[in-house]
């Protein structure tokens, strides 16, 4: 049941009709329901594990926050990680790990594999439930006695399968201090989610059928032209892809009053890459820089051991993508960045978005993304390698994007300025009703026209 | 501070958006501005090109015949026929379009001829006369896009269950209502080259169908081609393609069913509504076998019906003798399994205009 399907939106209708016509005490028990079944709409025969996994978190976050002594605290953290890390490196890593060794002993790469299907959404539940866990451990969260609120908070259907990781207090607070959303709240997430299934269909899905067609056959399609445009097609793709996803898991949750923090802002404005990753699925970076960067020392002993930290995080950043190489050398090369406009920059503050070279910077950034999103989507390392040898040293070729598409480019491009300068989104819920009214009409037009349905193509991160 | 509740609740400002959306809809794509700006060798543009065609075709007599079809009507040469207007007495229009069915016919008779007045006589085609049914025209999807621009919200009920799964039939509701949403290709490459698509529908404008009115058929044929229907093996013309040989096969060697009833239902349903459309009015209906291939199938084994005879015996149509193009089933004027050649189509043209006029008579006025 994807997102942009008719049978979501049908689903989606009962759901939110059945949760205001219910009575309070009975909600959280539909939207856990409902939940579930969303979830057993992609493969019922996962719902054990994830009933297992939450099972598992919400007891040791329960004995954690009851046992006193240090070393039981600690050793249950330990065994709830180990659940989670078991279970996602089993599913996600098992087959990666066995064909590299079975490479390393020289045997058939195939040899030790197993015939395993990654269950869905299994990245992002197991961050948010270890998150839970780890924040019951340093005291920064209560441990939550009812099972039905736990369940939902690693359930509920608008983030289950690809976010944004809200972070256990921030969905609490919601659900235990719930109040129906205000109109200006209503106008919001209405707006969002609709906004992110034109960012899905109208644009992502337009750039996915020029990428699917370049990094499908990358050998077959030389050419610098050809290179940069077959990537920034695929970096349109995922911008709008993900961003249109979590724009609709937003707008749905807000919706049913609760508030999931922003997970894109603009990235392709960013003005390198530290401002990148501000941008960029905000609440894995949030995730990542909490619950990976700063325990292992952030930058709070010196130089040397920040580049490390940066590195190890953006590696294992990387490989929480999937499980290739492909997705290591990608976590790598940006930790690489990172470190290197860290020790550029030696401690000065990062120049405004509106200085003189901001374009320079932008350009450069951009560029350097794109080079990034290569070894992200090529099927092989070596496609990898063919396309960014292609992308600077290959002969002229031809531009993959045809000119109306380069034209919704630009008009993105156009609207990024503008909401990052005038904030055009926010000043549109509070507009006067006919302008509301008219932006969501021009978003049905958009989806009406240039929408793509004939084919249907499952969102980026949903592989993860 | 409470904040302040805006002045219109979000389900008034999405239906207030739902009537923007529709009105934009209605302005644009439903009022025949955007339908006039189609591409033209589109399945909707070429529908369009015909209307606009034989709507600028000035009829200034009570004689005009009009021929409908797919593109084996196209075999009719109206310049030929021209030239025998003053000996035949009538004179025809070609509105067939290639790829149309007579489900799309009855929308196009619709379109091009409001007042029902126009034609003396519409001469509609088959194939066979008995209800042959290899192919369910009613699951024919293409429909959908060559009706779209023809399509009134009022047909959305009627034209949408003649589909028989609901894939299709949300499709053909799409077509007579959100037509934007059909016409979504189409709109994408006008934006891509909006300077090809001027190009392509002034020229077509400027054309007005003296092109077609020109066009020279081809003069190759099917000489060589043999078949034995009962070892199914097939001799096929010297030099031609594999994709012409599958076309062959495809289009002569295809078998035969018992009947189900569904080509009985839909003839019933589609020709059925263009006898209801003219009722009344002084138009014939005139049903013809078309000559059917340079080699014909021996006739099916299975009993048949043959609903366009029932149509004769009800008086609904004049159907004239099904053998009379028979002579035209010959290998060397047929460029293709199912389309004549130059040849076939002059002879074809001669004989049509003499068949009308002798069912119709000569003209009562």
């Amino acid at each position: 049941m994807l997102f942009n399907s008719a049978q979501f939106f049908l689903f989606f209708a009962v759901v939110i009709t059945l949760f205001y016509v219910s009575p309070a005490a009975w909600r959280r028990i539909l939207l856990l329901a409902a939940s579930y079944f969303f979830y057993m709409s992609w493969n019922w025969k996962f719902i054990p594990l994830l009933l297992t996994l939450t099972a598992i978190d919400y007891t040791a976050a329960l004995w954690i926050e009851r046992v006193k002594e240090p070393r039981h605290r600690k050793a249950l953290l330990i065994a709830s990680l180990a659940a989670n890390l078991g279970f996602l490196g089993f599913f996600k890593y098992y087959n990666f790990l066995a064909e590299n060794l079975a490479r390393l002993i020289r045997h058939n790469p195939h040899s030790f594999s197993l015939d395993i299907v990654l269950p869905l959404g299994i990245s992002f539940h197991t961050f948010q439930s270890m998150s839970y866990v780890i924040d019951v451990y340093r005291g920064e969260q209560a441990a939550i006695s009812n099972p039905t609120d736990y369940a939902l908070f690693i359930a509920f259907f608008p983030q289950l399968v690809a976010g944004p990781i809200v972070r256990a207090r921030e969905f609490f607070a919601d659900l235990y201090n719930w109040r129906p959303p205000s109109s200006k709240e209503q106008l919001h997430g209405a707006l969002q989610m609709l906004l992110g299934l034109v960012k899905k269909m109208a644009f992502a899905d337009q750039f996915a059928l020029i990428a699917d067609g370049y990094f499908k056959h990358a050998q077959a399609n030389p050419g610098m032209l050809t290179a940069w445009s077959g990537v920034i097609a695929f970096g349109a793709q995922i911008y709008f892809d993900f961003s249109g996803y979590s724009d609709m898991a937003i707008g749905m949750a807000q919706l049913f009053g609760f508030h999931f923090p922003t997970n894109f802002r603009r990235p392709y404005l960013a003005s390198s890459i530290t401002d990148f990753w501000r941008r960029w699925h905000m609440s894995l970076s949030r995730w990542l820089r909490d619950y990976l960067y700063i325990p292992l020392g952030g930058n709070r002993h010196g130089r040397w051991k920040t580049y490390r930290n940066l590195m190890l995080t953006m590696l294992l950043g990387g490989l929480w993508h999937g499980a290739s190489w492909n997705f290591v050398v990608w976590g790598g090369y940006h930790g690489a960045l990172l470190s290197v406009e860290r020790a550029a920059r030696r401690g000065k503050t990062e120049p405004g978005l509106w200085t003189w070279l901001y374009p320079i910077q932008a350009i450069l950034t951009f560029a350097l993304v794109m080079v990034g999103w290569v070894f992200f989507r090529a099927r092989t390392f070596d496609d990898s390698s063919y396309v960014i040898a292609q992308m600077f040293t290959g002969g002229l070729g031809t531009v993959l994007i045809p000119g109306w598409e380069l034209g919704l480019l630009g008009i993105a491009l156009l609207l990024a300025f503008l909401e990052e300068k005038l904030d055009w989104f926010e000043r549109l819920v509070v507009a006067p009703a006919w302008v509301y009214a008219s932006a969501v009409a021009v978003l049905l037009l958009c989806l009406e026209l240039i929408g793509v349905t004939d084919v249907t193509i499952p969102f980026v991160y949903f592989q993860f | 501070m409470a904040e302040a509740s805006p002045k219109f609740s979000v389900w008034t400002r999405l239906f207030g958006a739902v009537l923007i959306f529709c009105a934009i809809e209605l302005l644009v794509f439903h009022s025949g501005i955007y339908a006039s700006i189609l591409e033209p060798s589109s399945a909707a543009g070429s529908v369009m090109t015909m209307v606009r065609n034989e709507g600028l075709r000035s009829v200034t007599s009570l004689n005009e015949v009009a021929a409908i079809g797919d593109s084996r009507m196209g075999a009719l040469r109206v310049k030929i026929a021209d030239q025998w207007a003053p000996e035949v007495g009538y004179r025809f229009a070609n509105i067939s379009v290639p790829g149309t069915t007579p489900r799309c016919w009855y929308y196009m008779l619709r379109e091009v001829d409001p007042q029902r007045d126009r034609y003396a006589a519409v001469v509609l085609p088959t194939n066979e006369y008995e209800d042959d049914d290899w192919e369910n025209l009613a699951d024919h999807k293409l429909d959908i896009y060559y009706l779209t621009p023809l399509l009134r919200i009022t047909d959305a009920h009627d034209f949408t269950l003649s589909f028989p799964n609901w894939k299709d039939r949300w499709e053909a509701f799409e077509g007579s209502v959100l037509k934007g949403w059909t016409y979504r290709r189409d709109f994408q490459e006008l934006v891509a080259d909006p300077a090809k698509r001027w190009r392509d529908v002034s020229w077509t404008r400027e054309d007005r169908g003296r092109m077609s009115y020109n066009y020279e058929f081809p003069t190759t044929n099917v000489e060589g081609l043999s078949i034995d229907f009962r070892s199914g093996t097939v001799e096929y013309p010297p030099g031609s393609t594999p994709d012409q040989q599958r076309v062959i096969r495809e289009q002569l060697l295809h078998g035969y069913g018992p009947p189900s009833g569904l080509r009985k239902r839909y003839r019933e349903e589609w020709f059925g509504r263009i006898f209801d459309y003219y009722r009344g009015s002084r138009t014939k209906l005139i049903f013809i076998r078309m000559p059917r291939a340079p080699i014909v199938r021996p006739p099916s084994p299975y009993p048949q019906t043959a609903s366009i005879r029932e149509f004769g015996a009800r008086g609904e149509a004049i159907v004239t003798d099904e053998h009379y193009f028979d002579e035209l089933e010959r290998p060397d004027w047929f460029v293709d399994p199912m389309h004549l050649n130059r040849v076939g189509a002059e002879r074809f043209t001669i004989l049509l205009t003499k068949l009308v006029r002798r069912v119709l008579g000569p003209l009562a006025s």
